[in-house]
């Protein structure tokens, strides 16, 4: 199958992940929607690692794939917390600390 | 055939891994540790980055460098030159000055010790990684290590909604500039084929015409992540909200060691990787750079002295505009002929504003010792309350203004100002120009509130500091001041005589507050003594700005 198919995908992706993180209200939504940004980025490592054929491509796929998961660490328990004080996942009602 | 596996030179890679290990270290012994002892984790920590900045000493030839290819052309992916040297003297330095502060927010706030050591080592390690790596796949990985651990450290108090909400502001814009950045990294490497700096700066410069806009969109989005971390205009909106909402020493952390982060990625991506396109990135950074300054001052000139925590929100507009004095030299390079003469400029620029805005950082942590508002307002009159601390507020002050007895700060700006005008940015220096008078306006304004006549003080106090205030002045204890005094008694030329003078003051009228933390006192001292140090000898640090340090 013809690799740029996959890249098509990936800016697919990407453009998904992008209008989600603009559009949505909810921190866990606008958090996934990042995360489909970083697994397009992935994608889009792999298509041009196979095109050049080198590896490189695939390995920074991999250092990827780790920062993603410590960032879904981090990143779910700040959400929780900001539940737990405000009972909201809106990014809307974080205001308290506008100029 | 030869082996594929790299060595790895274990001495080069010291700084970091000392910080990295005392890191895990603290985290397994706060474990096994009762609650009475955990104030030693604090101590642990210090001694560690002490160390680690001791394991620079033998790197100081600048030319070792591991994680090399065994293949091919060789290239490293790690390489301890003098810029990394540099920026990792910064980096731990910082962090220790941070460590020295935090001691004393850990205990009163009842922070959870262990991680917040933990969390401040691993993002230290991961900005001292930062300028010697020499592939986009570890400099995106350190940028992560460095960001990660702050987004916690700034939601550490736990139940405070304010620090809630600064670090979801903090985590969802810095991850989404992450992604972009990495998207764009993907670009570079569809165009050129490789990740190492050297064969990126290679390969672009023969790319195939059909990818020629692709690889210049690479370029431009790489710099988003690391313009985010040195919080450019337009990616400085979390700044304020940041560190408003984060304990105090983290505030100071983000202003000192995170644009650090970021404007040593940006360097080693601009200079290094993406030399070719610099017809691009120039331009990209000098409208950054002067965007950033513009912006940053203008927003620090709205700043209400009576608003809560308006001490902290002009520091962080402040250190948005100071970034943008770090962009200039990058900005520069994109113009010159030689691009790696201008980088120095934006380090030694660094180092001093490192000093001189955690030593002001640490001075807001003693004012709010006693009135706990970080107002502009619980400022006023600080002389007649604390001479000593005033004196070197006022000392700090005029370096980020860039004035005399400031002479580092004024030297500083001199060499940033001559990158610009040396690869005929005129117009950029203008701009600079203008903004370093628009600064000094807030900045000599403060200092004037430092020595306001005490009369007139404090109507808006809140019930708390009042208390606080009326408490204080009823214990004098003269001794308290003096760990600062044998740090600046050391101080040569031009400031000397005036802070010997303030030695003098303090002796002859005793009212410094009860109990101020010794670790504050230290720290305050240290960068002090820096900052003075600086000032007689300013060569030490504006070395760095001729020549190359590649």
């Amino acid at each position: 199958m013809n690799p740029v198919n996959y890249l098509y995908l990936s800016a697919l992706l990407f453009t998904i992940g992008a209008a989600g993180v603009l559009v949505r209200r909810n921190a866990i939504i606008v958090f996934m929607c990042v995360e489909l940004m970083l697994n397009a980025c992935n994608l889009a490592f792999v298509t041009f690692s196979r095109i050049h054929g080198n590896l490189d491509g695939q390995i920074i796929a991999f250092f990827t794939m780790v920062v993603a998961a410590a960032e879904v660490v981090v990143g779910l328990a700040i959400i929780l917390m900001i539940f737990r004080v405000r009972h909201s996942a809106s990014v809307d009602d974080a205001n308290l600390m506008k100029l | 055939m030869t082996s594929l596996v790299q060595s790895v030179d274990w001495v080069a890679v010291a700084p970091v891994l000392v910080t990295a290990l005392t890191g895990l270290a603290v985290l397994v012994t706060d474990l096994f540790l009762a609650p009475r002892h955990k104030p030693l984790l604090g101590w642990v920590t210090i001694a560690g980055l002490a160390l680690a900045a001791l394991c620079l000493i033998p790197l100081t030839d600048g030319d070792r460098a591991t994680f090399c290819l065994t293949t091919g052309d060789r290239q490293c992916s790690y390489v301890a030159d003098h810029f990394a040297l540099a920026v990792q003297l910064l980096v731990v330095g910082g962090a220790l000055l941070t460590a020295l502060l935090s001691v004393t927010t850990v205990r009163r706030e009842a922070l959870p010790a262990g991680e917040y050591w933990f969390l401040l080592l691993s993002s230290a390690a991961g900005a001292a990684l930062l300028p010697a790596s020499r592939d986009l796949a570890t400099l995106i990985v350190a940028l992560e290590v460095a960001s990660l651990p702050a987004f916690a450290l700034v939601g550490l108090r736990r139940g405070d909604r304010g620090s809630a909400e600064a670090a979801l502001k903090f985590f969802l814009s810095s991850v989404v500039a992450t992604a972009v950045s990495l998207l764009g990294v993907s670009f570079v490497y569809a165009a050129t084929g490789s990740l190492h700096l050297d064969t990126v700066a290679g390969g672009l410069d023969d790319v195939d015409p059909r990818l020629n806009a692709l690889a210049a969109l690479g370029v431009v989005l790489t710099l988003v992540g690391f313009a985010f971390k040195l919080a450019a205009v337009p990616f400085h909106f979390w700044v304020p909200d940041s560190y408003v909402g984060a304990p105090l020493p983290v505030a100071a952390y983000l202003s000192v060691v995170g644009k650090s982060a970021g404007f040593s990625g940006l360097a080693l991506v601009t200079v290094v990787a993406f030399r070719p396109y610099a017809d691009t990135w120039g331009p990209a950074l000098a409208v950054l750079a002067a965007l950033t300054m513009t912006t940053g001052n203008v927003a620090a000139l709205r700043q209400r002295p009576d608003q809560p925590a308006s001490a902290v929100r002009l520091l962080a507009w402040s250190s948005v505009g100071q970034a943008g004095y770090l962009l200039v030299p990058l900005a520069a390079a994109g113009y010159h002929d030689d691009p790696e003469e201008m980088v120095g400029a934006t380090v030694a620029y660094a180092l001093m504003y490192a000093v001189v805005n955690l030593g002001a950082f640490a001075v807001v942590a003693l004012v709010a010792e006693n009135r706990p508002g970080h107002r502009l307002t619980d400022h006023r009159a600080l002389f007649s309350r604390n001479p000593l601390a005033a004196l070197t507020m006022g000392f700090f002050l005029l370096c980020l203004a860039g004035l005399p007895p400031g002479v580092i700060g004024l030297f500083a700006k001199v060499a940033v100002f001559r990158t610009a005008v040396d690869s005929g940015l005129g117009w950029l220096a203008v701009v600079m120009a203008v903004n370093v008078t628009i600064a000094l306006y807030y900045y000599l304004k403060w200092t004037a509130l430092l020595f306001a006549t005490p009369t007139t003080a404090t109507p808006t106090t809140t019930p708390a500091a009042r208390a606080t205030a009326t408490t204080a002045p009823a214990a004098p204890t003269p001794g308290t001041a003096t760990p600062g005094a044998p740090g600046q008694a050391t101080a040569p030329t031009a400031t000397g005589s005036t802070v010997a003078g303030s030695t003098a003051t303090a002796a002859r009228e005793p009212s410094v507050p009860a109990s101020v933390p010794h670790p504050l006192t230290a720290a305050i001292a240290l960068a002090a003594a820096l900052g003075v140090a600086l000032s007689g000898a300013p060569q030490l640090i504006l070395r760095l700005a001729s020549g190359t340090l590649f």
